[in-house]
């Protein structure tokens, strides 16, 4: 069997991925998603291939998803962000009942089947308020970059209630806290604790069940898994390091993988 | 994919008693791909405008939903069965 690739165009970024034929990662790129779609994809496909050190003529089927799925032009099929997500999850932590995604611009939690297919899912409603752009905004109107969040968080050293967690209104309401002698990663903190609310939130509507799995660049901060973690009592998975990101590229590319192996096993 | 638009503007008391269930309000390109889950675990789905009840919101929602370009829908969905 040949190489597959997975690719998952989320708002904020792009990342592609390619598994071997026992379906090990063996290579990976990720790049901000930008506003060219179709380059991004591409960019991100060449750089994993490299990373994976094969040619695009060593890729047997290829998957997109993610909101620019339709975007990537060598793709054989696409599939729903929730769909991928579920599998990545499976894919690191079999026994994965429930997936908490929070992405750039989303908020998903998703109930699994024993067969790994979604059994029912929310979305965050109406629009980004509680995703990524909000901790980002937060962060931005106090001076500080996305790169910075999470050790900020971390440095906090007494929790700071934030109410909203509108990305639009963020700056006024860190303008308030700072005007009252907050500090800045006590802020940031706070801004997680409401996430975490508004995820528990989410969670409860789809009935979730152990074992967790959080997902999404937003669990590449230790402060917002800690406090999920806390809030659900354990029971919680979190893949490792960057790897959190790629859970959706990763799902979409064991599909392939089936699809794949099903394609030669009728040939 | 032809998306299921309510023709009618019907009151959600009338979607409830007829077996509807309210989910989330959405945009493209998330839209579709929300349907089309749904639509895949067995359930009937209807989409109402969603853009009058988001602009009639606090004025800090108001402003920000005023500025969105696509079109946002209430999605709908109930079982399959209850399908009149």
């Amino acid at each position: 069997m040949k190489y597959i690739a997975g690719l998952d165009i989320g708002s904020t970024y792009t990342k592609a991925v390619i598994l071997n034929s026992a379906g090990d990662l063996v290579g990976r790129a990720m790049n901000n998603t930008g506003f060219k779609l179709s380059e991004v994809a591409r960019k991100s496909f060449d750089e994993a291939l490299q990373d994976a050190s094969i040619s695009e003529s060593d890729i047997g089927y290829v998957i997109s998803t993610g909101y620019g799925r339709h975007q990537v032009e060598f793709r054989d099929v696409t599939i729903t962000a929730l769909t991928a997500a579920a599998r990545g999850a499976h894919w690191f932590f079999p026994n994965t009942k429930t997936v908490l995604d929070i992405g750039g611009q989303t908020m998903k939690a998703t109930k699994l089947d024993e067969n790994i297919k979604v059994k029912s899912f929310r979305l965050n409603d109406k629009c980004a308020a509680g995703t990524g752009a909000f901790l980002e905004k937060t962060a931005r109107y106090m001076d500080f970059q996305t790169e910075e969040i999470g050790e900020l968080a971390a440095s906090s050293t007494k929790q700071v209630e934030i109410s909203g967690v509108c990305a639009v209104f963020a700056e006024s309401e860190v303008i308030n806290q700072l005007s009252i002698g907050s500090e800045p990663s006590d802020i940031m903190q706070g801004a997680m604790v409401s996430l975490v609310g508004r995820s528990l939130q989410l969670m409860r509507r789809i009935k979730m069940e152990p074992e967790y799995t959080l997902v999404g660049g937003i669990m590449r901060y230790p402060t917002m898994v800690e406090s999920l973690t806390k809030e659900l009592g354990g029971n919680v998975n979190v893949p490792e390091g960057d790897l959190v990101q790629f859970v959706g590229a990763i799902g979409a590319a064991t599909l392939a993988r089936q699809r794949l192996s099903k394609l030669e096993a009728e040939r | 994919m032809r998306l299921p638009v309510a023709e009618d503007d019907l009151a959600e008391s009338e979607l409830l008693k007829s077996g509807w269930r309210r989910e989330f309000v959405a945009s493209e390109p998330r839209l579709s791909e929300m349907c089309d889950l749904f639509t895949s675990l067995g359930k009937e789905v209807l989409l109402q405008s969603a853009r009058e009840e988001l602009t009639t919101q606090d004025d800090s929602c108001k402003t920000c939903f005023a500025s969105v370009i696509e079109e946002p829908f209430t999605i709908w969905t109930r079982e399959m069965e209850n399908a009149v």
